[in-house]
């Protein structure tokens, strides 16, 4: 076998590998940590994080759709100060790039985070200005390229970590709140977030989502989520994690080519709880085959 | 680490309207498994369904696992459909199972719920247990559970087969000889009223829930359950810290 380096560089963030989890479909990395070994991932985006604890949605949080999910989980989650004490540790322990999912309903709050998390052992912060699942803030933030402009250089002013701001693809054009997340100085850009949906029970005349509307997830968004990737990579020079529907090693080298310098995997873990190592081997196992020495020699070099 | 398997599939056998009982290979690596656990399965190899589905235990043998699958839609529709010999890819055990206690045990199930309470009679079969099982109209596993149990007692909403009714009016009756616990399964509105039965009677119960679920291992927060937390209230998941709970820490919703 000839060595192949897997290692990336997202300019002031390396990885020993493109392969992420993407933040809410890996929790903490305790779940996952029992079907693969978490050293082997290039990083994990945590589930998202507020200021105080939140509590979510009610159920019905999940349906299916043809080839994908709609979710309303509404960021459960324990609040960043249960993140550092109890769940930093855990993930510290492993290789891998540790990145805190950073959700707001103020520009403050994303500060006031931000600002907590700088001097913990998280690798980078990845700002959420797209979440579709709560009534403020989130996706609010990221369809105006004007907030996305503010909150990405308010945050920046707060945090000396690596700043990955992760753009809504429900927005009128991607290539604006790209530039606009560049111009309020983003180390990077990861996308895409859910696309909004919604899904209805004919025999209850209802909508399955206890709060009507959800993110979808899953293969359906891939196309979606790669021409994103795509038009994002020709307009700004800031690298970009690509995600969206990812769910075996051909859709991730799409992404690569594309001009994604690594990818998420989200949703596929619910399928396929190995599918991150089966994606790292497919890619070794593309470069090997097509006689490419490092997976760098890949990146955005789609022929077009 | 933990592997997902392959099952292969041994026999399936439909046992009444839409109820199919298929047995699968038992892997090896799957050691301990546990009555109340449920197994993640994916039903359809071309995509008729996306997600996984979970459905419990139902037995557990030497080498090989049985499920009860109720036809529901297109993944349990799919599932029901595979052939003798397809590999089944399954993750699992998953969930907490029941906690066997007590000496004399009441076991209630409603419909396709009656399924994962077969392999908790066969565990405690040697203790003082009686069965309670409701149906709509056609009764199921009845005969099995007969095999681990003196005492199983039926009812039908249409009164077809053993008392007419449902199941939860056999109850009463039960309370002769005082049980010191109860295990149910079924229906979200029969659980509803055997929480209040024992919290009557003071009878501690465990149920075991339902909630659609993604990843099936604790990762999504998409399985909820609404459970006291003091004085408060919080959402556990369904699939790690259930799918059974104390009768007692259940939230139902007002509107079911
Ligand atoms: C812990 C647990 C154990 C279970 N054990 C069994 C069992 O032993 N035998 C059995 O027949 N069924 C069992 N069920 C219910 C079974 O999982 C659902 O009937 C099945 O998921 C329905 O899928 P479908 O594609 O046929 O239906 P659809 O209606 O087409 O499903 C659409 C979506 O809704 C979800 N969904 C629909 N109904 C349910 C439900 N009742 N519970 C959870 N998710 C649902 C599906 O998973 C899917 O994501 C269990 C459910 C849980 C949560
Ligand atoms: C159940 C679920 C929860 C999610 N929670 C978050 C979250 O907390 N923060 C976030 O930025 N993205 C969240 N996402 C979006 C994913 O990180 C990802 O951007 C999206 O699902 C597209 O990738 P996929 O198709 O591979 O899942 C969530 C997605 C799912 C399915
Ligand atoms: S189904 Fe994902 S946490 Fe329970």
């Amino acid at each position: 076998m000839k060595t192949i380096d897997m290692a990336v560089d997202l300019k002031g963030l390396t990885l020993e590998n493109p392969i992420m989890a993407a933040s809410g479909t890996f929790g903490f990395g305790r779940e996952y940590g029992e079907y693969v070994d978490l050293n082997t991932l290039g990083g994990i985006m945590v589930k998202g994080l507020t200021l105080e604890e939140r509590k979510g949605n009610p159920v019905p949080r999940v349906a299916e759709t043809p080839m994908g999910m709609l979710n309303s989980v509404g960021l459960q989650n324990p609040g960043v100060e249960a993140f550092i004490q109890e769940e930093l540790p855990y993930l510290s322990q492993f290789n891998t790039r540790v990145i805190a999912n950073i959700n707001g309903n103020t520009i403050e709050e994303y500060c006031r985070i931000a600002e907590r998390l700088s001097d913990t052992g998280v690798d980078a912060l990845e700002l959420n200005i797209s979440c579709p699942n709560v009534k403020e803030g989130g996706v609010a933030f990221g369809r105006d390229p004007e907030m996305v402009y503010k909150v990405t250089k308010s945050v920046r002013e707060h945090t000396n970590k690596y700043l990955i701001v992760k753009l809504s693809p429900n927005v009128r054009d991607i290539r604006e709140v790209a530039r606009a997340a560049e111009e309020g100085r983003a180390d990077c850009l990861s996308l895409i977030n859910t696309l909004i949906g919604m899904a209805i029970d004919i025999e209850q005349q209802k909508p399955i989502l206890a709060r009507g509307i959800g993110g979808l997830s899953g293969p359906v968004v891939k196309p979606v989520a790669l021409r994103m990737v795509y038009e994002t990579a020709q307009t700004v020079s800031i690298p970009i994690i690509g995600m969206g529907g990812i769910s075996n090693p051909n859709d991730a080298i799409e992404f690569l080519l594309a001009g994604a310098s690594a990818i998420a995997v989200g949703t596929a873990n619910f399928i396929n709880p190995f599918v991150t190592a089966e994606i790292y081997e497919g890619i070794r196992a593309y470069l090997e085959r097509k006689g490419y020495t490092s997976v760098k020699d890949i990146i955005g070099k789609l022929k077009f | 680490m933990k592997t997902s398997s392959l099952c292969k599939v041994l026999n399936t056998e439909r046992i009444a309207e839409d109820i199919y009982k298929i047995s699968v290979t038992r892997p090896v690596e799957w050691k301990e498994i546990k009555a109340g656990q449920f197994f993640h399965i994916k039903c359809s190899e071309e995509g008729k369904s996306y997600l996984r589905r979970p459905i419990s235990i139902c037995e557990v043998e030497a080498n090989q696992l049985r499920f009860i699958v109720r036809k529901s839609g297109k993944g349990t529709e799919a599932l029901c459909n595979r052939k003798v010999g397809d590999d089944l890819d399954i993750i699992g055990p998953l969930g907490n199972g029941f906690t066997p206690t007590g000496e004399k045990i009441l076991l209630v199930g409603g419909g396709i719920g009656t399924a994962p309470l077969v392999e908790l009679c066969k565990t405690i079969k040697a203790r003082e247990v009686k069965v309670l099982l409701g149906f709509r109209t056609e009764p199921y596993l009845v005969e099995t559970f007969k095999k681990y149990c003196s005492t199983v007692e039926v009812a039908t909403e249409d009164g077809s087969f053993g008392v007419k009714g449902y199941v939860t009016a056999l109850m009463e009756a039960a309370m002769e000889n005082s049980p010191e616990m109860i295990y149910a399964c079924g229906p979200e509105v029969m659980l509803k009223q055997i929480q209040q039965f024992g919290k009557e009677k003071g009878i501690p119960t465990q149920l075991a829930m339902e909630e659609r679920m993604a990843c099936g291992v604790g990762a999504c927060l998409v399985c909820s359950c609404k459970v006291k937390a003091g004085d408060d209230w919080d959402y556990v998941r369904t699939c790690k810290e259930g799918p059974v709970f104390w009768g007692e820490e259940v939230i139902f919703d007002e509107n079911n």
